[in-house]
């Protein structure tokens, strides 16, 4: 049976010029190689994103989006084909402004902050399973370095809020850090059920788990992949949760004083952040690369990985595209209901999936379920915990409910 | 043979971040090569087959407790104009040499390696089963003082607002 | 929060000094757009007094000419026949739905969500399209003349007037969806911003923010004008007196304004849709106070003449500049989100506020 966690993108690469020029690439190449990959697709996965966006947007608003860039023949054939070559024009704009550090600054910082948020991006995608067996390097401390890693995403705010030389905007900044970090916690807690499911951090095994357990882990740990859902939605910055940007209506946001490719860099590396943490809840409780409904072959063949590879982006595309009409349904969450929302209910809520996920696993040992199994007990599990959080409702007012 | 490069390069990493941390004029930078030595330290964690405990050290350290130092620095009013004394050196050469033959003296005395020669692997696994297993009482001794500093600190936060939620 | 600030209240300074997080003392500081309208309607005939007056209340130009208009009606003892006031209450109407979903887009700006602002822009875009086709201005109509209005309707404006209803009263649920039954929205504004009934009573709170304060009073059914005594509506009111109970107020009388409308189509007369004056008439001496129910609340204006053919005092009494005293008592240690959404709320614009 072949072990499909061994290999990494990187052995492929060794592999592929190996047999085709017999040379033995030193292993900081191949590093390197991988890294500009990497950097590339961020780059490109970025574009890609913006444009899809702000056409989403424009869908949901009754609108068409930008439509003028790119070829107009594919313009006039339909919304979804116009203006393919805006985020290219916009980046290239952004490329051509002036970098302007303003003098009462402290440059150290202000420099270092978008430098870093990118730094980070980069570093966390290292082990994000793109393919069967193709992730840059499958460490076996997987989901952990993303959580990790992600964590000084929080020192980039910081750093960019104190740089900006106005109290308001340094508050704006710490509000941001406080929110990430309160957010870290049911983040962690949420991913620590599948984490006791599949017995161990690496992702590549999480995914292979989820074939043992013949489910997706999203069913026995529902709870945990909406709350991961959640905070990494708050963990990100964006609405409902985008107090930072918000604050730059009424005084200025931590990124007012950036311009030209600063600012883009720190654009870059939200919509990079998306992706990433869209693509850890895929791999962690969708299933990642494995297709449903077809068994993992023995041996990997080129269109399994190809196929895995799609299967892989459209999970991903998918939760993005939620977290993309998520922000353009909802008004703006006030910074204490906030903290309320996770501490109180988020944090409570995670350490009850870890119990459920608990019970699961502990089922699956003793009675050797298979998934239908699996699935039917997650999902009492999960109609007990609804009628128990009905305990908890929140009131309505009384008037709303007359009119129709 | 990487491992000694990379071995170099973060010691470098480390050992002048922690300088600039005790000498840097600018506290705030101070701050910031503090993050830079707890990041250059988690590197050589990692480079000791050890990338749980680097991972545990970004994380917390680095993205937790060196962010909450920052947030003093912040909030503090003329962070710029605090006055750092700088007269203390002969105690301070004096503490140092005091340290530097401690640790000399532990590291040439030490056993590095067992008796058998062979080399122990340590992974997540055997960290969780000695935590859950052996070092158990430890382990929740630990989360209650945890446990007991965090109902501190609310409390304090509490008081210091005069009631205000 | 500067003159200039991205959210569309115009140009209102608020002065805050806060404690953190929270606001301890609020001071608004009108003036910004100042532009001597009442000095200027001293200097024109009455007639021209009326393009002067659109520009009171941009988003509800009807509203702000009538109350001019009959003041000048009630001094000159002038009764326009019944067409002009069927039709003057039509203006009304369709006025206070443009007003009040641009209300609503706007309010949702403030709150965060974007998406409900192009909703409500498209459909005021249909009723735009109306007023264009009857007095050929989508802003400031300048329709609103002493003793009728400047032009007939036609059949074909009736039509397209209930063909508009007809596919714009199914919407109106569409919108409160988006918002009513969302935590986020009513933890931001249940129990935000109260505005208890004697608070109402000290300032001359009036319209809909007195109507969310549980005070069934509406100008229109107290001191009715144009047709409204022949009409039927209800007035909605809520008890809350919190922002939240301010927006269902508007959005319940959205249906009202439809249901006018369409018992206006029913009932309409035919005949003169204005008296014959002359461009330039002499109103008799005398003074005179008349006010009506603008979509922000009670728009009064005091009229004086001394007998010739332009005013002698013009003084308009605006809901929004009454409203934006309370501010300094509401904003009291409230957080920064909340203050736009209590400002909001009002439905307060400031051209009416600094004429």
């Amino acid at each position: 049976m072949f072990d499909w966690v061994q290999l990494s993108g990187g052995d492929h690469i060794l592999d592929f010029v190996t047999r085709s020029t017999g040379y033995q690439l030193p292993g900081i190449v191949i590093m390197l190689v991988m890294l500009a990959l990497i950097l590339g697709f961020i780059c490109v996965s970025s574009l890609v994103l913006i444009w899809a966006e702000r056409k989403v947007a424009a869908r949901i608003q009754n609108r068409v989006g930008p439509m003028m860039t790119g070829p107009r023949k594919w313009a006039e054939f339909s919304m979804w084909t116009g203006g393919l070559l805006q985020t290219a024009a916009d980046a290239i704009k952004l490329l051509l402004k002036e970098l302007i550090i303003p003098s009462k600054t402290d440059a150290v910082p202000f420099i270092a902050a978008p430098i870093l948020i990118v730094t980070v991006c980069v570093t966390a995608f290292v082990v994000i399973p793109f393919a069967p067996s193709f992730s840059v390097s499958d460490l076996n401390i997987g989901v952990v370095h993303v959580v990790a890693i992600s964590s000084l995403t929080v020192l980039s705010i910081v750093m960019a809020g104190w740089s900006s030389n106005s109290k308001y905007s340094l508050l704006g900044g710490l509000r941001s850090a406080a929110q990430m970090l309160s957010y870290e916690i049911p983040l962690i807690f949420a991913l620590l059920g599948p984490i006791l499911l599949a017995g161990g951090l690496s992702m590549q095994k999480m995914v292979l788990a989820q074939r043992e357990y013949g489910c997706w882990f999203a069913l026995p740990s529902l709870l945990g992949f909406l709350i991961y859902y959640v905070a990494s939605i708050a963990e990100v910055n964006r609405p409902p949760f985008d107090i930072p940007e918000a604050e730059s209506e009424l005084v200025a946001g931590y990124v007012s004083e950036y311009s030209g490719m600063m600012f883009a860099m720190f654009f870059l590396a939200e919509f990079a952040n998306m992706f990433l943490v869209c693509s850890v809840a895929a791999t962690v409780f969708l299933g990642g690369w494995m297709v449903p409904f077809m068994a993992v072959p023995d041996q990997p063949t080129a269109g399994y990985i190809v196929l895995g590879a799609l299967v892989f982006f459209a999970k991903t595309s998918f939760l993005v595209f939620i977290m993309m009409w998520i922000r353009w349904t909802f008004p703006r969450v006030r910074p204490d209901h906030l903290m309320n929302l996770g501490w109180k209910y988020l944090f409570p809520l995670s350490l009850l999936n870890l119990v459920i996920c608990a019970g699961v696993a502990v089922l699956k040992d003793v009675y050797h379920l298979n998934g239908w199994g699996i699935s039917a007990v997650s999902v009492v599990s999960l109609l007990l915990v609804v009628l128990l959080l009905q305990l908890v409702r929140i009131p309505r007012p009384t008037s709303f409910l007359e009119q129709a | 043979m990487s491992e000694a490069i990379a071995f170099y390069l973060l010691s470098a990493m480390v050992l002048t971040s922690a300088w600039s941390v005790v000498r840097n004029e600018n506290l705030f930078h101070a701050g910031l090569s503090l993050i830079v030595c707890f990041v250059g330290v988690a590197g050589i964690y990692v480079n000791l087959d050890a990338p749980f405990l680097g991972a545990m050290q970004v994380l917390i350290y680095a993205g937790a407790i060196a962010v909450l130092l920052l947030f003093g620095f912040m909030l503090t009013h003329d962070l710029m104009k605090v006055k750092q004394e700088r007269n203390q050196h002969a105690a301070g050469i004096f503490g140092a040499l005091l340290m530097a033959s401690l640790l000399i003296g532990v590291i040439l005395n030490a056993q590095w390696f067992p008796a058998s020669g062979q080399l122990v692997k340590f992974g997540v696994e055997s960290l969780a089963s000695r935590y859950m297993k052996q070092d158990l009482v430890s382990f929740e001794v630990v989360a209650v003082l945890l446990l007991a500093s965090l109902i501190g600190a609310v409390v304090i936060a509490r008081k210091e607002e005069g009631g205000r939620e | 929060m500067g003159p200039q600030h991205p959210s569309t209240h115009g140009v209102l300074r608020l002065v805050l000094k806060m404690d953190g997080e929270r606001v301890v003392d609020c001071d608004p500081v009108v003036g910004y757009l100042h532009r001597s309208i009442e000095k200027m309607a001293e200097n024109r005939t009455f007639t021209q007094v009326i393009p002067v007056t659109d520009r009171l209340d941009y988003c509800t130009s009807m509203t702000s000419n009538y109350v001019y208009v009959l003041a000048v009606e009630k001094l000159a003892d002038l009764t326009p026949p019944p067409r002009a006031e069927y039709i003057r209450v039509i203006m009304t109407e369709l006025n206070r739905i443009a007003s009040h979903l641009l209300w609503y887009g706007t309010f949702c700006l403030e709150i965060g969500a974007t998406t409900p602002f192009l909703y409500s822009f498209r459909d005021r875009e249909k009723v735009l399209d109306l007023f264009e086709s009857a007095c050929g201005a989508r802003l400031l109509y300048n329709y609103i003349r002493i003793g009728g209005v400047s032009q007939d309707i036609n059949q074909a404006f009736l039509d397209r007037m209930i063909e508009f209803l007809d596919y714009w009263e199914p919407i109106i649920p569409e919108y409160e969806q988006l918002l009513d039954e969302n935590p986020i929205f009513y933890n931001r504004t249940v129990g935000v911003g109260i505005v208890p009934l004697e608070m109402c009573r000290h300032y001359g709170v009036s319209g809909p923010n007195v109507r969310a304060s549980g005070v069934a009073e509406d100008v229109r059914r107290d001191d009715p004008f144009a047709a409204y005594s022949e009409l039927e509506f209800d007035i909605p009111v809520e008890k809350e007196c919190d922002v939240f109970a301010r927006y269902r107020v508007r959005m319940r009388e959205l249906r009202e304004s439809a249901r006018i409308l369409r018992q206006c189509f029913e009932k309409i007369p035919s005949g003169p849709h204005g008296l014959p004056l002359n461009y330039r008439f002499k109103v008799p001496e005398g003074e005179t106070y008349v006010h009506i129910e603008s979509p922000r609340g009670d728009i009064g204006c005091y009229l004086a003449s001394s007998g010739g053919d332009m005013p002698w005092r013009c003084k308009f009494r605006t809901p929004s500049f009454v409203h934006i005293q309370l501010f300094k008592k509401l904003l009291e240690g409230v957080l920064i989100p909340d203050i736009m959404a209590i400002c909001a709320s009002f439905d307060i614009v400031l051209p009416e506020t600094d004429r």
